[in-house]
Order: C-alpha cells, then structure tokens, then sequence
C-alpha cells in the first residue's frame, strides 16, 4: 500500500494500540488503525518525531458510507480497507471530497471489484484485496483491463498500478509487495517489539527477531523469506512456467492448477507492458 | 447526447409508442448494471460529450437510478431523464432524499404526460405526486399522436405544479410494419394548423414549445415558420437524424422506430465518431432509397440546403414492408444483420 521507496531503511509497520511514548525517534513508521479518529490524534502527538508513511485503517464490515472523511488527515497517505462503497447516494459527495486527496480505498466485499470500478472512474485511487485462494473472476479480470485500457484517465486500481510503477525487467514482483510484504524492507511488529515479514506471520508468530535493534541479526531469515520463490523453480510448479510469474512471483500458486490465476496475472504483465510502452 | 435505457420495461402501454415492439422483445430481467453505466459514460466523455439522457422503458424501475444520476453528474455531466413520472412512493422518497442538493442545472426530468383525462385515475395520483415533489428538476412532454389533439391539460399541468415553462413536443410516428397509432404523412398539414391555432395561448401563459425530431417543414407555412422562428428564439429545427439509443446490454441503434435495423454493441465501436458515422450511414442508406415522407422531398430545396431531413425516418420504411422485395434487404426485414 505503500508505493514511496525513499530509502532501504526498514520501515515498521504497528498497530496504534502497540505505538507506545518511547518508541524511538525518527522511524519510517506504517500505522494500522482500528478507527479513523485515531488518525488525526496519532498525526499530532508523532509527527513531529516519526516518520509517518501512511495509515492503514481496516474497517471489518464497514462501509465508506460509515466513514467520516476528516480533513485533518491532511496529504497523509491513508488507505482503508472496507467493504464496499456503500449506497452510492450516501457516499457521493465524500467521494468528491477524496479526489485529489492521498487516501485509498480497497475493498473486500462481494461488489468489490464493482466498487472499486465506480471509484476509480471518479479519479480516486481504489483497489482490491488480492488473497492467494481466492476467486478469479471475469470481472477482477476486466478491472485489469480497466486499469490499463480504459478510455478516460481514471484514479489508480492497486495493486496493479503499484505493480506497474514498480515494474522492470530486471525485477521480480508480487502482489504481497502491495501489502507491505516486502522481507529486509517492512517489518511488522508487535507490542513486544516480536517482528515478522507480514502481517499474517505475526498473528501466527512466525517471528523473524524480537527488538528493534535486533534486525542486524536477522538477516538468514529474511534472506530465506526473500528467496521462497525459488522454490516454485526448483520444484517445477505450474508456477515457473506462467509467462506472468515476474509479477506475481507465485503469490497465486495455492490455486496455480485452476489457471485462473494466469489469466489474470498476464492481463496484469500485458497491460504493464502497454501502459510502458505508451511511455 | 446518448440516449441509455436502463430498462427496457414500461409501466404503461401508451397507443403510439414508438418503442413498444423494442419493449415486448426485450427480455424482463434487463437491466444496466454499474460496469455498463461506467463503460458508457467513459465512451461518451472521451469523445467531448457533456449530456446523458437517462430513459427506459420506464427509468424509475431501475432500482440504481437515483444512484446512476448522481454518479454521471459526478462525472461532469449533464443528466436528463426522461420519464412517465409513474413510480411507488417508496422510490419516490428515495429519489427526493438522494437528489435533495443536486443542482437543477445538472439534472432535467422530462415528463412524458398523456391528457390525465383518458387515464386511469391511479397513474394520475402518482404522476401527480412525482411533479409535486420534483417540479424544480421537471419540464414537460406531450405527444401527438392524432389530429383534434387538445393541448390544454398540458398548461394546467404547468401551472398546478409550478413546473419549467416549456413543453417538449413530440410527433408520433409509426412503428414500421406495426399499425401503431400516429399521425399519418397526409394530415402533417393538419396537426400544424391545429399547433399553430393554440400556440398564442401557450404564449399568453409565457410557455415556450420546441419540436421533438421527425416533423417536416413543409406542414408549416412560410408566414407560421416566421412566427415559429421568434417563438423560439431561432431554435427550431426539422431534422430527423441518429439520436444514439443505447441498450441495457449496450446495443446501440439509431433511435427506436429504427430500433430493428442493424443494431451493433457499443464494444464494437472505437469512438463516437466512428459510431456516429456508423448511425449515419445506415440514415443515409434509407434517405438514399427515398429522400423523405413525400415523393417531393427527394428534390425538395429545404432538403438540399439541410433546413429540413425530410421527416422521420420510419414512414419511409413502413412504406418499405408492404413493397416488392427491390431494396437493400435489411429495409425490408427490419432485422440486424
């Protein structure tokens, strides 16, 4: 959800409940809220000593209809993670509000790859949550081509336009990295500063290393976190033969035998491939 | 300006509509979705179009169209839609709350009315509860469709309900093959003098009339198109061309009596302009075959000069059906090719 690389200093990513008054100074922080309202208070009692990157505010059942759009959020970067849009009769004058502002809008819900359509025509950046196992449908197929081929500009649709700014033959790239999975650059962490390449490995406690000066010493594991795709290679998966793994790098292997997965992931390399060469 | 359906069903059989067999073959559960909506809106945006015009069937079936209205204003245009006024009191309410702060510039509601007196006593209520509730947003429609047409219950609309002072005029034509209720070629002249007669008190109430598309000039004399051309400031004109009808699954012809004729999916165009060429072409295929309502109209000057497209389209091909097969074969048939 975070497209600003300013450096290869490691940025953490923590809940506000587990920020605590001693965290130290001059961080790149990612914030995962539970509340909106906490984003204008935790903006002013860190900003000044922390280096705020964006907040991310997971709102289970919630639509944008139950937002309230704050306009001390500033140009901070805030993406929420919602349901859906609402009725868009309740949500129309806020989605004017958001153009032009540094907040996204990703859904979940059942009309997600819909809301997140109507959104974007209306030149807010939007998106949808990308799982491993999920369904692959036409429409999340033509959102795709939406993304590249549309007529009109139109807000970005993540993670594929995060997926196309970061793109390059040289590099490997994956969904997850939307999601702040990235092992050596985001580490996510808890309240007693355990630390895991992603948000699920730290409910499960699959913990790299505990302590924030302790990342030096954690290196072996993420090293062998960053190269879990080679795996797919080795073991001659479907995967390491899908003309799109360069930016998926397996994250749809769970499903790779449906190859609903490849459809999707080669309009993703395709449209990429045309949005450059339109450069 | 396009013209969407979002549905293809209606709450009336009103005897000259002009899109009853586009009705009756439309399958009942039609509708547009938002994807649609999206894909027509962008089409038409990236090809400098700032107005949409909403219609069905009957729109307010559409369970979005408060949604859909608001979106394509949203969008930077303009919207009309055009209605019977006939819903539940339910949607109603939701289409007043929801359209509550939306700026009259941005939506007009064109209520088609029929004379209240030769309708059932229920349509009028709700009719009468639509106009109450979006006068500010509603001009009305009338249609035409036989010759000692009373004009008047259209002014005690106007005036009851505070409604915009002008009135959409439209000419029933004939559905092609369909027998439908209209005003035949030969009485034009007709219908024209008896308009002409009740304009000055459409004046005297200071409500201005403008011509929907599909009526000849020549129904007008020289000295009533004089008097037609200050009425309305200048802004008359006797033009039948493509009116771009869009379909709930996004098929696209040139407007419904034509509704038959080589229907093609919006998908299939690049652009407007490559659809407009399209419609027009299939305009010209049948003016080719005959220029207009009349025999003169192939030489008329007034068609020459583009003062005048010679009448709606629909009675040259109505004249088509009941001829030996001499003619491309699409005009005869009615059906896409």
């Amino acid at each position: 959800m975070n497209d600003v690389r300013l450096s290869s200093d490691p940025i953490f990513v923590i809940n506000s409940e587990d920020m605590a008054a001693d965290f130290p100074s001059g961080r790149a922080l990612v914030v995962r809220v539970s509340a909106p309202q906490e984003i204008a208070d935790i903006c002013r009692d860190y900003g000044g000593r922390a280096d705020l990157r964006e907040f991310i505010c997971v709102c289970d059942g919630l639509s944008l209809e139950d937002i309230e759009i704050d306009p001390a959020w500033g140009c901070n970067k805030v993406t929420f993670v919602l349901s859906g849009l609402g009725r868009y009769a309740s949500v129309w004058n806020k989605l004017q509000q958001l153009c032009h502002t540094a907040v996204t809008l990703l859904y979940t819900g059942v009309n997600a790859v819909r809301d997140a359509r109507i959104t974007a025509s209306l030149d807010v950046d939007t998106g949808v949550v990308l799982t491993p196992d999920m369904d692959i449908s036409d429409e999340l197929i033509e959102l795709v081509t939406y993304t590249f081929y549309g007529k009109v500009a139109h807000g970005d649709v993540q993670p594929f336009c995060f997926l196309a700014d970061r793109y390059s033959n040289t590099t490997l790239l994956s969904p997850a990295l939307y999601y702040h999975v990235e092992p050596g650059l985001y580490y996510h962490l808890d309240q007693q500063r355990n630390m895991a390449v992603s948000h699920d490995a730290l409910l499960q406690g699959e913990f790299v290393c505990r302590g924030l000066d302790a990342i030096a010493g954690c290196e072996a594991a993420v090293e062998e976190q960053k190269s879990a795709w080679q795996r797919l290679l080795v073991e001659k998966t479907i995967c390491a033969s899908c003309p799109a793994f360069r930016v998926c790098s397996g994250f749809f292997e769970p499903q790779s035998d449906k190859g609903r997965c490849r459809e999707l992931m080669t309009e993703l390399l395709e449209g990429i491939e045309f949005r450059r060469s339109m450069e | 300006m396009p013209n969407v359906l979002l549905t293809q069903k209606c709450v009336r059989s009103c005897p000259y509509c002009f899109a009853r067999k586009h009705m009756h073959d439309a399958p009942p559960d039609d509708i547009l979705q938002w994807e649609d909506l999206i894909y027509i809106v962008d089409f038409f945006k990236s090809g400098g179009d700032s107005n949409i015009s909403l219609l069905g069937g009957e729109p307010l079936l559409h369970p979005d169209i408060a949604d859909y209205i608001l979106y394509i204003i949203n969008r930077g245009m303009h919207v009309t839609v055009f209605t019977s006024g006939i819903t539940t009191e339910q949607r109603l309410s939701e289409l007043d709350i929801a359209l509550q702060y939306v700026d009259p510039d941005d939506l007009s509601i064109v209520v088609n009315l029929n004379d209240p007196r030769h309708s059932p006593e229920r349509e009028n209520e709700a009719i009468s509860r639509f106009l109450t509730c979006m006068s500010r947003f509603s001009c009305l429609s009338i249609n035409v469709f036989k010759l000692n047409f009373d004009y008047s219950f259209a002014l005690q609309c106007i005036n009851t309900y505070g409604l915009q002072r002008h009135v959409r005029l439209g000419l029933a034509h004939p559905i092609p093959g369909k027998g439908n209720v209209c005003i035949p070629a030969d009485k034009m002249r007709d219908m024209a003098a008896e308009f002409m007669a009740y304009l000055p008190t459409f004046e005297a109430f200071g409500i201005t009339v403008g011509f929907d598309c599909g009526v000849p000039m020549c129904a007008f004399t020289d000295a009533e198109l004089g008097r037609l051309y200050k009425h309305t400031r200048g802004m008359i004109n006797f033009s039948c061309g493509p009116a771009v009808d869009i379909g709930p699954d996004l098929m696209v012809w040139a407007c419904f009596p034509l509704g038959n004729y080589q229907k093609r999916s919006l998908l299939e165009f690049q652009d407007v302009q490559d659809m407009t060429a399209y419609l027009n072409d299939l305009h010209e295929q049948i003016r080719i075959e005959q220029g207009g309502l009349y025999p003169e109209c192939d030489s008329c000057e007034a068609r020459l000069r583009k003062l005048c497209s010679g009448g709606c389209l629909t009675h040259c091909l109505d004249k088509f059906l009941g001829e030996a097969h001499i003619r491309p074969e699409f005009l005869h048939g009615g059906e896409s090719v």
